[in-house]
């Protein structure tokens, strides 16, 4: 039982994860990327083409790759080089996405593509209890777990990692020493957005296994409060991240065992504890002391002084 | 080469209103485009949702109801957006306005005589709606939460709520299993004042020009502009920084709250599963694309609630899914963001 609900609880959060991960990219380097319910969106939809098309997950993988950094490079042209205000700028995506995806999902809805499928990971799955629990998932998963210590030892030990935090804290600064802030969040940005179209992707390939409209129910939203939880640092996203999906997939559990609460008041769990969350964790003297990047949201230009 | 912004120091109306104009023009080319590469026909899509949104009775109706929807929820972020207090739980506080009304409606005040309970339900559904926009107004007032994050969890929340009432408690008997609550009983039906609008019509287009009034000529409406413009200039100068982020998103919410109010009274009356399209969010682009001027945006609401009754003959005819209304919006929100910096900046290309 509990085995269960863990094993869930990754399952669950594996998209949370990709989406939190790819935003603490961008919103390390300043930019505040609201879109990622769109990009997700986009991303379960390439994803499920392409493994539909071709017969083949990985393929689907890497159109949802191409596609979410596409639309994530046009996020940036807007933001970075327009200087468009990010809060609209990022709802605009998720409108595009949400359009985009529910016009060329159309002739989708009801297919089946081929799926991602379990593969036991050798000798550590046969650990009893954290083998099932840890060790007994999809590629994508165990990729997940790759990506997250080395996305902090890239932004907290590399250079290449101190220099995104420096556009991020203070550009005017990074600008002086030769870093250029323009490609810099140009990079993180579409970067950023690959890995959120990727956990868009998981929802069609692994989780759901097939394309629904609008399937990722919010999820871009709450990976968005989820940034913020976890301090902008991988390692905490990754706990954020199952956190959530424990929740979400408890919440599917109570429901399947015939419980007498409606499930529309259940399927709220995850929405009300994102507000909780938010409640006790964003106030201006916490974001600074847990990490908030400075320039967040404030574009950069060589001639002004102050923004 | 890159781009180097300028402040402008002053813009004209002339100017500001060209630019939009602009971004407008942009928005279709782009849109025809789209139609263009996916082998649609764009000037027959044109033609066919030109004239029925705007020539044809049934479609004019459609967009008038539209219309009245989207500019009231446009009007409470209007107000919000001034203090750049991004509210984005227009939806959701849509959702619960109709709510309140519909409660109010069949279990509490059915046998009331219609001048007294229409009233009486409108003040519900404004009720309501400023209710839902409460808590992200404390929480952001008190802990400096970030209002898009808690008011779009609203959204989803308030829309899952009217699920649990109309699949559940409220659900009609005689719906044939459709999940909906009963209809309304006469009195609480909002008179029709040509063909199927409703007299609610009139609301927003009282509303802005109160609102006009509000923001140009009132102690408050400096108020918000200033705690919009430079917060800490506003705290000097002894506003009260707290008490008007929370008032303005409860009026905000409120407004909102009294779309759906009319909505439930003078369009389906009755509540019923997902009953809106996104409204609250079209309302941001009329927001934006009104430039935050309360009138303008009852020309903008009027335009795009053409364009929601467009898409929805395309679909019947060309047989486009709808989501090319939210193709269209995306693309016409975009452009309309660029002509905002191009009004905002001199943008000059350098090397």
């Amino acid at each position: 039982m509990l085995e269960a609900i863990f094993t869930a609880a990754i399952r669950a959060g594996t998209p949370l994860l990709y989406a939190t991960l790819g935003e603490i990219f961008a919103e390390r380097s300043g930019v505040l990327n609201l879109g990622l319910e769109g990009l997700m969106l986009v991303g379960a939809l390439a994803g499920f083409v392409g493994s539909y098309v071709t017969s083949s997950v990985w393929f689907g993988v890497l159109l949802a790759l191409l596609v979410g950094g596409m639309l994530a490079f046009l996020y940036a042209f807007l933001t970075v080089t327009l200087r468009v205000n990010q809060v609209v700028a990022g709802l605009a995506l998720t409108m595009l996405g949400m359009g985009l995806s529910g016009y060329y999902g159309q002739s989708f809805i009801g297919k089946t593509a081929p799926q991602f499928s379990p593969v036991p990971v050798p000798l550590l799955s046969k650990i009893p209890f954290v083998g099932d629990v840890l060790f007994y998932h999809d590629p994508l998963v165990y990729l997940a777990y790759i990506l997250v210590p080395l996305s902090w030892f890239y932004i907290f030990k590399t250079r290449f990692g101190m220099n995104l935090r420096a556009v991020g804290e203070d550009p005017k600064a990074a600008d002086a020493v030769g870093i250029n802030v323009f490609k810099t969040r140009y990079i993180y940005v579409t970067f950023g957005g690959m890995l959120t179209s990727l956990g868009g992707a998981y929802l069609s390939l692994a989780y759901t296994s097939m394309w629904i409209e609008n399937m990722s129910a919010g999820r871009g939203w709450i990976a968005v409060a989820l940034v913020i939880f976890s301090a902008w640092d991988p390692l905490r996203a990754l706990l954020a991240s199952y956190l959530f999906g424990g929740v979400a997939s408890l919440q599917l559990r109570i429901q399947a065992m015939g419980s007498a609460i409606s499930p529309h008041l259940l399927m709220m769990l995850p929405y009300a504890l994102t507000i909780a969350v938010l409640s006790f964790i964003s106030s201006e003297g916490v974001r600074r002391r847990i990490g908030a990047p400075v320039a967040l949201m404030k574009p950069y230009s060589r001639e002004e002084r102050e923004y | 080469m890159r781009l180097s912004f300028e402040p402008r120091v002053e813009s004209s109306k002339l100017f500001e209103i060209s630019m939009m104009l602009l971004s407008v023009g942009l928005a279709f080319l782009i849109f025809t485009l789209f139609m263009f590469f996916t082998g649609r026909d764009p000037v027959g899509a044109y033609k066919t949702m030109f004239i029925w949104a705007f020539m044809r009775k049934v479609g004019l109706e459609g967009t008038l109801i539209k219309f009245s929807t989207l500019s009231l929820i446009a009007l409470g972020l209007i107000l919000a957006f001034k203090m750049k207090v991004w509210n984005i739980g227009g939806d959701g506080q849509f959702y619960v306005g109709a709510m309140f009304t519909t409660f109010l409606a069949l279990f509490f005040l059915p046998s009331l005589h219609s001048a007294l309970l229409i009233p009486l339900l409108a003040l519900g559904g404004f009720i309501g709606g400023s209710i839902w926009a409460f808590l992200p107004g404390l929480m952001k007032a008190f802990l400096g939460a970030d209002e898009i994050v808690v008011t779009l969890m609203l959204n989803y929340i308030a829309i899952l709520w009217t699920d649990y009432l109309v699949y559940g408690a409220w659900k009609d008997p005689g719906s044939f299993g459709f999940p909906m609550t009963p209809i309304f009983p006469d009195s609480a039906k909002l008179p029709y004042i040509w063909g199927k609008v409703h007299m609610g019509i009139l609301v927003p287009i009282a509303l802005a020009l109160v609102l006009r009034v509000i923001l140009e000529r009132t102690r408050w409406g400096f108020e918000i502009k200033v705690i919009g413009d430079n917060p800490d200039a506003a705290s000097c100068a002894g506003m009260n920084i707290r008490k008007n982020i929370i008032l303005t998103l409860m009026i905000s919410g409120g407004i909102a709250g009294l779309s759906g109010a009319l909505y439930v009274m003078g369009v389906q009356h009755r509540l019923q599963h997902g009953f809106s399209p996104g409204y609250g969010y079209t309302a941001i682009i009329v927001a934006w694309l009104s430039r935050l001027h309360p009138v303008a945006a009852l020309l903008v609401s009027f335009f795009l609630g053409g364009i929601f009754v467009g898409c929805e003959i395309l679909q019947i005819v060309m047989k486009l899914p709808i989501s090319v209304v939210y193709i269209f919006q995306a693309i016409l929100f975009i452009c309309v963001l660029i002509g905002d910096v191009l009004i905002r900046y001199k943008v000059r290309v350098v090397r």
